[in-house]
């Protein structure tokens, strides 16, 4: 089996248009196009004068969403092993002797007070000429019930962007590390290359532009909606507590979004679990909640700064044939600078 | 324009006339609807296609054709719009990978599946698929499901051709490692 026979096994099973479904589609389209306007407005979709659009589309939807509120506290015996398996992925492959240092007894700084320190903090927004720079880790790990593919990946990342969107994209490292008996042994690694990122790309995360990210409610409940809209069906607490640390991760964030954010993540049933280290070993406290299915995520934030340090989430107990869900995202420095580097 | 074709006097312009948007639904309505069906299932497809037309009508006037053929800005398109449908490909993926219950057969008796590869080999695909970035995910099935070139892919997701091609590379990795997997324990 070679690597183009598999590619062609990938394109198989694909639909064929038939004339009943064609002509719907038609009837469709013609609609669309006759009223002249989107059917589906998104966030993507909303300029900054849009911003209202935004959130009467949020407070629309927060009906939706209500059930949020009552969040499940769950945790049995099954999820709290899931979750010492997610802390653990806070160390990930950096050193299999590694453990996360999860202080027990520590209560942390709830978030409705990192709220409070969000929302005085200086509001950061990009000039025109300027980047923002931030680094960042990207971690997977991967372990499929029957063995038949196990792994682990590592990315590090610098990228600066300006208000476009234009700037650049280094990937310093990419390791695959593969762990299982089928697939050959071993790291792959790749070289450090640079992206040159045109305009008209998401700022820093697959959501929002600068702008949109400047334009994001305010109110916990709206912000909340909002995240939920970004990622689609089905809904998943533990999606939207990672789209709200992509937003609280980059420092032109409005404070007062910032703070929204932390209210929405204590809405949402996070929990103080202590101090924990990251896997670039950078020390903040952590919270951490549950997902539709149980699974476990946590939120590391640096309680002083209001930071967020890192994100993680976990498979569910209900989700054990599939326990690639370990992932995390790691920041680090950021700050705003005049030119792109050399 | 049929969709397809580089022709060097459509590189010098920008927009399309309706006569040209008329011939490019034509020439690809079908592929548009078997890629967005292959990833959201048929349920969302016919109303992601249409969508999809209805925002390329809504912003011909500003296609570049200097970005490349119109086949890849109207894929472009639609694979923004699976954008806002992600977790719903990724839970059917999943669900696939687990249990074997593909999306596009079990929502629609009367496609054409075949069948040989509603099987394990397909379903250590979806287990790949699920695994992706969103992006290398794009990059994938717009190789592989909607045939694009290289160039007609950094046109429709606006990265440069090189990256389309490192990434792909290593999409395709993954793809052969999970296959090989499989097969190697049977």
């Amino acid at each position: 089996v070679t690597p183009d026979d598999d590619f062609e096994s990938f394109r198989g099973t694909l639909s064929h248009l038939d004339t009943e479904a064609e002509q719907r589609i038609r009837r469709r389209f013609e609609q669309l196009r006759d009223r002249g306007s989107n059917v589906t407005p998104t966030l993507n979709d909303v300029s900054p004068e849009g911003t209202e659009i935004v959130e009467l589309e949020a407070v629309a939807a927060t009906d939706d969403v209500s059930p949020r509120h009552t969040h499940r506290v769950l945790m049995g015996m099954a999820a709290a092993a899931a979750l010492l398996a997610l802390i653990g992925i806070v160390t990930l492959v950096r050193n299999a002797d590694d453990t996360a240092d999860v202080a027990s007894g520590v209560d942390g700084v709830p978030l409705t007070e990192l709220a409070n320190r969000a929302a005085n903090q200086p509001d950061l927004d990009l000039l025109p000429g300027q980047y923002l720079y931030r680094s960042s880790i990207e971690g997977a790990s991967f372990d499929a019930i029957d063995a038949l593919a196990a792994g682990q990946s590592v990315e590090l990342f610098e990228l600066w962007l300006d208000r476009e969107g234009t700037g650049l994209r280094r990937i310093n490292e990419s390791r695959w590390t593969s762990t299982s008996p089928g697939t050959p042994q071993g790291a792959v690694s790749t070289e450090p290359r640079d992206i040159q990122v045109r305009p008209a790309q998401p700022f820093f995360n697959p959501s929002l532009t600068y702008a949109e990210l400047r334009a994001l409610p305010t109110d916990p409940e709206a912000l909340y909606a909002a995240a939920r809209r970004t990622g689609g069906d089905p809904s998943d607490p533990a999606f939207e507590a990672q789209t709200l640390s992509w937003w609280l991760a980059i420092e032109t964030t409005p404070p007062a979004v910032r703070a929204a954010a932390f209210e929405a993540l204590a809405q949402l049933g996070a929990e103080p679990i202590g101090s924990v280290t990251t896997y670039n070993g950078q020390d903040g406290f952590g919270y951490q909640g549950a997902g539709e299915d149980g699974a476990p995520w946590i939120i590391v934030i640096d309680a002083a700064s209001t930071r967020v340090l890192a994100f993680a989430r976990g498979a569910g107990a209900g989700d054990a044939l599939w326990t690639d869900a370990t992932r995390f995202d790691e920041y680090g420095d950021q700050w705003i600078v005049d030119a792109l580097p050399s | 324009v049929d969709g397809t074709t580089d022709e060097p006097e459509a590189r010098l312009r920008t927009g399309l006339a309706d006569a040209e948007f008329e011939a490019l639904y034509r020439a690809s309505v079908g592929r548009i609807y078997a890629y967005v069906a292959r990833r959201v299932g048929p349920a969302l497809a016919e109303d992601l296609t249409a969508q999809t037309f209805a925002e390329a009508w809504a912003g011909r006037h500003r296609y570049d054709a200097s970005q490349g053929a119109p086949i890849g800005w109207i894929f472009g398109i639609a694979t923004n719009l699976l954008r806002h449908h992600r977790r719903k490909e990724e839970t059917q993926l999943r669900a696939f990978a687990r249990r074997g219950l593909d999306p596009v057969d079990s929502f629609d008796e009367t496609e054409v599946v075949d069948r040989v590869m509603v099987s394990e080999g397909w379903r250590r695909v979806a287990s790949v698929l699920a695994e992706l970035s969103e992006e290398d995910r794009n990059i994938l099935t717009l190789a592989g499901w909607a045939g694009l070139s290289y160039d007609e892919i950094a046109a429709a997701i606006d990265i440069p051709v090189g990256t389309v091609k490192s990434r792909l590379s290593r999409a395709r990795t993954q793809l052969a490692r999970r296959l090989a997997s499989a097969i190697d324990l049977t």
